[in-house]
């Protein structure tokens, strides 16, 4: 039986099997290899948010214990600054005095995002640290680079009890992500404000 | 008036080619011609009109996380985005192959004089990528995603036609031999690149 | 071994993926701001090209020619997207180098270019040293690139300093342009030029 590989009958079965086996392969794959990741990601998530609070000697072995000895508290705010159990912002307190809050923004090729950490003052910048998916090495990806983060440190987000627009230096050849980070920033303290208003009036 | 600012921003602003330097291949090796440019320009047009709307619905409906809802609610948690590059990548180069036999039937000097870069629309890198940011930025309908794919098409249409007439009047000009052709056409590339780095602050 | 060192030795000269065949230029632009990303990149699409057109050989005489693009690009994509995951699994740092280029890789067209042109009509050994060579010439021209462009845009050397210090001081800046893409166009376009002057056989005669 001479087979027609080029017969209709032939390419729908040959599509099939191959979307079956690309299907079941990469499922498989991805369901492996989840707990894995998760626990890398949920790693991650830890470093960055004890580096913001300026612990710079996590790693990826430490960071789990070093989590659970530094971050005190952690819950959800709604849009007043109140811990509710449905609020929808989230914030970790770390050594009972500094404040982390998530941020995410858009970069150039795709989405960033960071951890800002305010003291206790409702105002200073303890530190910050950023993410990105995707950004060019060496222009846009320069965000997660000490030289670019360390400038935050000691920044004020607000005076005299408002909020005022942080300044900081862009990325030479990186406008879009630059720009992406200042959003980023501008909009998250916008919805943490309410919360750092009450902190320190 | 929103969906013609978008339809400006992504041709001129969101330029494909001198914005994001995607698509770049194609670009520089089939410019030979403005004829043969044109038509690998719409053809790159014609598939990104088709692909970026029924790949924003397959995101929707499909990839996204709590896509599945519309199934059965208990689906709501379910995250396929892993299978985007994939899924997206599917649909393109099942375009292409159609887009490659239309071609082939009826216009076979185009067929030839594109040669390889015609099934190589498939993974033009505007063309994924183009699906990928309009993943990003979460257009409200499909109308806005064909308007943005049409807009890309278009600013991809006129920077490869760009570069042919240019690369045509250079024929009459003392280049040095080794430069001619592939060599004279990127460092031009590389000018109007920055050039066009003029349109990148502006806000529609 | 004649055919060996041909498959391997010509992409890195004679028929050099970037600079003759005008494949996989977009990946040229985007990541040889530094020279670290070019050889992370470099290494992964030559191993990526090697397999796929390993792979695709193999299966080459059963794909039917209606559905070849769509075949060749889902065989890459998953192999991309495994090696993606099992990073993310077991090599997370790494991973978060690499995930960036993900769609980078998939959509090189010097690993679909292969495929048409060498794959679909070789053997697996063939068509897996041809990927190999192809990679390697790839990865010398973005190295090539890369080493200018972090060199003169930033003074430096896989992140180390390498201008010293007083010749800042003296008044040298770096050139801000190189970091930019067009630069690299730039660069490429020199190498060409270079390329083709010494071997004159390789220009195109269509001056009038």
């Amino acid at each position: 039986m001479k087979r027609d590989i080029n017969s209709n009958g032939y390419i729908f079965l040959y599509a099939t099997i191959l979307v079956v086996v690309v299907a079941t392969l990469l499922t498989t794959a991805v369901l492996y290899f989840h707990p894995f990741q998760e626990r890398n990601e949920k790693n991650e998530k830890r470093i960055n948010i004890l580096r913001a609070a300026g612990i710079s000697d996590v790693n990826k072995d430490n960071a789990a214990k070093l989590f659970e000895q530094h971050c005190t508290a952690s819950f959800l705010l709604d849009e007043n600054g109140n811990a509710t159990e449905d609020g929808i912002l989230p914030l970790f307190v770390i050594d009972r005095q500094i404040s982390v809050i998530p941020m995410k923004g858009n970069g150039l090729w795709g989405p960033i995002s960071g951890y800002l950490a305010i003291a206790a003052d409702g105002s200073t910048i303890v530190g910050a640290n950023f993410d990105h998916k995707s950004e060019t090495p060496g222009l846009g990806g320069e965000i997660t680079t000490e030289k670019f983060q360390s400038q935050f440190n000691g920044k004020h987000i607000r005076e005299n009890g408002q909020l005022v627009p942080i300044e900081f230096d862009a990325i030479t050849g990186a406008t879009k992500t630059s720009n992406g980070v200042k959003e980023m920033i501008d909009r998250t303290l916008k919805m943490y404000a309410p919360f750092f208003e009450k902190l320190n009036p | 008036m929103e969906l013609f600012n978008l339809f400006v921003k992504s041709v001129f602003v969101d330029n494909m080619i001198f914005a994001y330097f995607l698509g770049m291949c194609s670009y520089l090796a089939v410019s030979k011609t403005v004829k043969t440019s044109a038509g690998l320009g719409l053809a790159v047009t014609f598939v990104l009109v088709v692909t970026v709307p029924v790949n924003y619905l397959v995101n929707k409906y499909l990839l996204a996380s709590g896509a599945l809802a519309w199934i059965n609610p208990k689906l709501a948690t379910v995250d396929l985005s892993f299978l985007t590059y994939i899924l997206f990548i599917a649909i393109i180069a099942a375009i292409v192959q159609i887009l490659e036999m239309v071609i082939e039937t009826f216009t076979p000097s185009l067929h030839s004089a594109l040669g390889i870069f015609l099934p190589l629309i498939a993974v033009n890198c505007a063309i994924l990528g183009c699906s990928l940011f309009m993943q990003e930025r979460g257009f409200g309908n499909v109308g806005e995603a064909a308007v943005y794919g049409l807009g890309s098409g278009i600013g991809w249409l006129l920077a490869i036609v760009g570069i042919a007439a240019i690369r045509e009047k250079l024929r009459y000009s003392k280049i040095p031999k080794g430069l001619q052709g592939v060599g004279i056409s990127f460092i031009i590339t590389g000018l109007m690149g920055i050039a066009f780095m003029a349109f990148m602050g502006i806000k529609i | 071994m004649s055919q060996f060192k041909k498959l391997i030795i010509e992409p890195l000269r004679k028929t050099n993926p970037v600079t003759v065949l005008v494949l996989g230029i977009c990946s040229c632009l985007a990541v040889t701001a530094q020279l670290k990303p070019a050889l992370v990149m470099g290494a992964s699409v030559t191993v990526v090209t090697a397999l796929s057109n390993f792979i695709i050989s193999l299966l080459r005489k059963g794909i039917p020619s209606r559905i070849r693009i769509i075949v060749q690009l889902v065989v890459v994509a998953t192999l991309v997207i495994l090696i993606d995951q099992f990073l993310k699994a077991f090599a997370y740092d790494v991973s978060k180098q690499l995930s960036v280029y993900v769609g980078l890789i998939i959509t090189n067209c010097i690993i679909m270019g292969r495929l048409e042109a060498f794959a679909l009509s070789h053997g697996p050994w063939e068509s897996f040293l041809d990927g190999l060579g192809n990679g390697l010439g790839y990865s010398l021209i973005l190295v090539i690139v890369a080493f200018f462009r972090e060199l003169l845009g930033s003074g430096t050397l896989l992140g180390y300093q390498v201008i010293p210090q007083s010749f800042y001081e003296a008044g040298y800046m770096n050139n801000g342009l190189m970091i930019l893409p067009p630069m690299a166009l730039i660069i490429v376009g020199v190498i060409i030029w270079i390329q083709r002057t010494r071997n004159p056989e390789m220009q195109e005669n269509n001056q009038k």
